[in-house]
This record gives C-alpha cells, sequence and structure tokens, in this order.
C-alpha cells in the first residue's frame, strides 16, 4: 500500500504522464502503449523502446503502475508480452495531475485574456 | 531474426546490464513491432534515426541513473569505514600503551583515531580542514594496520613457526611412540 501522496509526484515528467494516460482505459503491452502514445498525441510523440522501458521501470518503482500477467496479444502475433496497468496510486497521480493541468489551463487563460487587452489586440 | 534486430540487440549493450537483462526482450521486441509496422524502404531508415536517437538518449539516462545509485552505496560504505578506522585505532592505542609502547600509541594510535573521528564529524561543516584530518589520519591508521600488523603476523609466522618446530629448513622428524 503506498501511502504517499500524489502530490509529491507532480508535476509529472511528459512520458510518465503519456504512459499513465495510455493505461487509464485498460492493461497494455509496450507496443499498445507506444501506439496509443501516438495516436493521443497525433504522432507528435513517438516513444522508443529505451524511453518507454525506462520510463516504465521508474513508474514501477514509484507504484505507479503495476506488470500484470505475461501473455501473447492475440491481435498482433504469437510472442508473449508484458503487460501494464495503472495502480490504484497511479490513478490518483493521474487525477491530481490533469487537475493541475486544468487550473494551469485556466491561469493561461485569464492571464491571455489580460495580455491581449493590454496589446490591444483584442478583437483581432 | 533479421540484421536489423540483430544490430539492436547488439546496440542495447550500451544500457546497464541489470536494465538489459530485465529489459531487453521487451524492448527487442518493441524495435520487431515498429519495424514490421514502418520499416521497408525509407521507413527503414527513419526507424533507426528514431532509435538511435532513442537508444543514445534513453541508455545515457540508465547509466547515469546506475551511476547515482553507486554513489549512494558508496557514500554509505565510506562513512561506515571511517567509523570503523576510526575505533580500531582507539583499540590499536590502548594495545599499544598497554604494551608499553606509549609513543607508538600516540603516532599511530590516539592521534589517527581522533583526527578521523574529528575529520568525520566536521566532515559536512568545514570542508577542507576535515579532508585533511581524514586524509592524514587514514594514513596514520593505515600504517598501524597494514605495516605493523603485517610485520608482527610475518614475525609470528616465521619466528613461531621456526621456534615451535611447526616450519624449519631440516626434515621433521617421525614422533616416536612411548
Amino acid at each position: 500500500m503506498t501511502t504517499r501522496e500524489p502530490s509529491e509526484l507532480l508535476p509529472l515528467p511528459v512520458a510518465q504522464l503519456h504512459i499513465l494516460l495510455a493505461l487509464a482505459d485498460g492493461e497494455k503491452h509496450g507496443y499498445a502503449i507506444m501506439s496509443e502514445v501516438e495516436a493521443m498525441t497525433d504522432k507528435a510523440v513517438t516513444m522508443g523502446p529505451g524511453t518507454l522501458y525506462g520510463t516504465v521501470k521508474r513508474m514501477l518503482n514509484a507504484g505507479l503502475v503495476e506488470e500484470t500477467e505475461e501473455r501473447p496479444d492475440p491481435d498482433l502475433d504469437d510472442e508473449r508480452r508484458r503487460y501494464y496497468r495503472l495502480s490504484g496510486f497511479g490513478a490518483r497521480v493521474l487525477d491530481a495531475e490533469v487537475a493541475r493541468m486544468e487550473q494551469l489551463a485556466r491561469t493561461a487563460e485569464s492571464k491571455r485574456t489580460v495580455g491581449t487587452r493590454r496589446l490591444g489586440l483584442e478583437g483581432g | 531474426m533479421t540484421p536489423s534486430e540483430k544490430t539492436y540487440r547488439a546496440m542495447l549493450v550500451a544500457y546497464p546490464s541489470e536494465h538489459r537483462r530485465v529489459y531487453g526482450g521487451p524492448m527487442i521486441q518493441l524495435f520487431r513491432d515498429r519495424m514490421r509496422r514502418d520499416g521497408g524502404g525509407l521507413g527503414t531508415l527513419v526507424v533507426w534515426f528514431q532509435m538511435g536517437f532513442d537508444l543514445a538518449a534513453s541508455a545515457f539516462k540508465e547509466r547515469m541513473e546506475t551511476i547515482m545509485v553507486m554513489k549512494n552505496w558508496t557514500s554509505r560504505w565510506w562513512e561506515t569505514s571511517v567509523v570503523l578506522l576510526g575505533v580500531n585505532s582507539v583499540v590499536f592505542g590502548f594495545t599499544a600503551a598497554n604494551s608499553g609502547f606509549v609513543g607508538l600509541s600516540f603516532l599511530i594510535g590516539w592521534v589517527p583515531a581522533v583526527l578521523l573521528l574529528a575529520g568525520f564529524g566536521m566532515r559536512n561543516r568545514q570542508r577542507i580542514p576535515a579532508t585533511v584530518m581524514l586524509t592524514v589520519g587514514s594514513i596514520g591508521a593505515s600504517f598501524a594496520f597494514w605495516v605493523i600488523y603485517t610485520i608482527v603476523l610475518a614475525l609470528v609466522i616465521v619466528v613461531g613457526g621456526l621456534r615451535s618446530g611447526k616450519i624449519g629448513l631440516r626434515r621433521a622428524q617421525p614422533e616416536l611412540a612411548t
């Protein structure tokens, strides 16, 4: 049982946030995580094996994700693959990070409005 | 296994061995998946470019983390070693003084012990004096342990062995039955 507060890990590194989001709708193996991250970011982010598994290792150590049973993916081939899923703590950290980003977006929006008004650019 | 996979597998040597042991297999699998999806012609070059960059950046990061872990480990052993050497020097000081070697007990017993323990205590506050104390103390204590003890042990082995007849240049006589 992880007793740490989610706020201790915030802000999350971008790679960890992407992996948490990829696992938010269920367990996935490495290739599925990579494909999901590409789809989420419109191919702006492509994770290589080194970045992906290095990040997964750190997330396992931090208790953000858990490894589930190794098995083949019926949609791909008969190779056995390691699957990962979000832990309870990981889900709480993801919620906290998303809330932090929403707050940041609201702040940025209000500042943008003020800044635009100050520069006399409002209304184009 | 394709030549690309073989090359990628060989390049994994850039990672620390523990990381390679745990994640080497899945990394090769992911490389294979990427090649299957995007490889072929120019695609192979693009994948290789991305993989090369990914490998260089992540291997460097993993190596640095391993070094940091080793640094913590070294730090723990460093502190333990200083304390042990200091305590051993105190013991040596007592032993030498009780044996009548008062000068020696100070030179390579008490003084190194005080320097080591004081340097250890000051290490976070006054770095330079602490470094000097620890270095001089270590040299003195090392002299006691590695020179004096070595000479004493060598003397015990040679002189004691000769006197007790356990060693010698003559053949050992068989013991007579009484």
